[in-house]
């Protein structure tokens, strides 16, 4: 458990020293920004009579799970599986003292350490600007616990992505094929009905399921069935892959 | 004590490559040297000894089954294998640290013991990418150091170096050996390297094991080990030996 960890953290380490994340976290910073300006600039013109309000770190909730976090969670484990696979770096990782299996969970555990970090990131950038704009502080407790409870779905899309990473035969292509199955995915979970809702992706916004309106335990049980059942086939599936490759 | 154990160790590529039937041993203080020509199988017989590739047959580790016992086995092994697997937005002090972050014994003043005998210290901050090929390998050589092995598997290490670079490694193998009684498995297809450097010498050829000697017996017998070589290469083709 010790040697996890302290793989984790060091995965972790490598992923925080790209300055991709960091600029991706600013730009994304800067969208929520912009998205307050913009309204404030429309309360301006319409002399008050169009006044958006509401919560800033709601509304940038959804930008966050459904866009910054996949796109993060894509490079970030392209980053550490396909990359490194490419470049031979991969190597490195398995000839320390840890079975493939560690390897694999160590690397997945840091993608989501970093996912958090730029969650968190973006909660406390909307929450500076929520407080800047005077919209009052209400509900930010509660959003506080939908940006926690929202980190919960990304382990099956962190296990998407390993699984893409797995087979491709190159970042760039890994990196494609990720966008484009998350777009079909999200295509599904929209536009095909029922079905569609069988797709992990449909519940990248965990918090609606939990908060608020309390749905009736066969509801959430099935849910919870989707989401872990797509874990433990994607990453088993992606185990079996890497564990029989040749480095 | 045989610290590495093979038993019909056979991984075979697509392409017919590989190594095939390799019985080995490598015992306690043995500095050996794998010898043979490009793709004979050496790098696959060595990658299959750190379980890198899918084989078939017995590995054995310090008396442990390589494949149940693979953590354990590693906290005492080092290896540079193929070129050196660096990151290389990484610096080569953060190369170092990154491998060196599972061993909870190394400190910042090993690190830095590491990549002064390796003569890289004065670039300790300067990114690995930006690395010639020689300096690399020197960087490959000290994350394998780092952890103080009692066995060391060495993929063609004096690649890319210069020849000062190749007499510094091949006294710091040699020291490592004495002083601290680390075991080295070495490849290389230089005979004259594997003479210089190692007490044993493994011939390895079209992806069999067809020789192994001692350097002292092999060189009793033959003028270099380059004579050694091909003496046992033509035996093998059942060429006339004069």
């Amino acid at each position: 458990m010790r040697v996890l960890l302290l793989n984790t953290k060091s995965e972790f380490l490598k992923l925080l020293n790209k300055k991709k994340y960091l600029v991706i976290t600013i730009l994304s910073a800067l969208i929520s920004l912009m998205r307050l300006g913009g309204s404030m600039l429309i309360a301006k013109v319409s002399r008050g009579e169009l006044v958006i309000k509401g919560n800033l770190i709601a509304s940038m909730l959804s930008f966050v799970t459904d866009i910054l976090v996949p796109l993060v969670v894509f490079m970030a484990v392209t980053d550490l599986f396909a990359s490194e696979m490419q470049e031979d770096t991969f190597k490195a990782s398995l000839l320390r003292p840890l079975t493939r299996f560690k390897v694999i969970i160590s690397k997945c555990a840091g993608v989501w350490l970093l996912v958090c970090a730029v969650m968190l990131a973006m909660f406390c950038v909307c929450f500076i600007m929520q407080i800047i704009s005077g919209n009052g502080l209400g509900g930010t407790l509660h959003m506080l616990s939908a940006y926690i409870i929202d980190t919960i779905p990304v382990i099956a899309l962190i296990g998407l992505a390993l699984f893409i990473n797995s087979v491709s035969k190159s970042p760039t292509l890994a990196m494609l094929l990720c966008i484009v199955v998350y777009i079909f995915f999200k295509y599904l979970n929209l536009y095909v009905s029922p079905y569609g809702q069988m797709v992990f992706t449909a519940y990248s916004q965990w918090h609606k399921i939990w908060l608020g309106s309390t749905l009736p335990i066969g509801a959430l049980a099935s849910k919870l069935g989707i989401l872990f059942g797509s874990v433990l086939i994607l990453y088993t599936a992606s185990y079996i892959i890497i564990e029989n490759k040749d480095f | 004590m045989n610290v590495i154990e093979t038993k019909n160790l056979t991984k075979l590529y697509k392409n017919g490559r590989g190594v095939r039937n390799l019985t080995l041993t490598v015992e306690k203080g043995d500095i050996l040297g794998l010898l043979g020509p490009n793709g004979s199988g050496k790098t696959t017989a060595m990658k299959a000894m750190l379980n890198l590739v899918r084989s078939e047959g017995e590995v054995r580790v310090f008396g442990l089954d390589l494949r149940e016992n693979f953590e354990q086995i590693m906290q005492r092994t080092g290896a540079l294998i193929e070129a050196p697997a660096l990151y290389k937005d990484l610096t080569a002090y953060q190369n170092v640290k990154m491998h060196a972050s599972l061993y909870p014994h190394i400190d910042k003043e090993r690190i830095e013991h590491i990549l002064d005998l390796v003569h890289i210290l004065p670039y300790k901050n300067d990114k690995a990418g930006k690395f010639s090929l020689g300096m690399k390998q020197r960087l490959g050589l000290a994350i394998a150091f780092i952890s103080d092995p009692e066995l060391i598997i060495l993929d063609e290490p004096v690649n890319g170096l210069d020849i000062e670079g190749v007499v510094e490694i091949r006294e710091i193998i040699q020291r490592l050996n004495k002083e601290r009684g680390v075991t080295f498995l070495i490849s290389s297809h230089m005979a004259s390297e594997i003479e210089k450097t190692c007490n044993k010498v493994a011939v390895i050829y079209e992806s069999e094991l067809i020789a192994k000697s001692t350097t002292e017996d092999a060189l009793r017998l033959h003028p270099s080990m380059e004579d050694y070589f091909l003496s046992v290469v033509k035996e093998k083709r059942g060429e006339i030996i004069i």
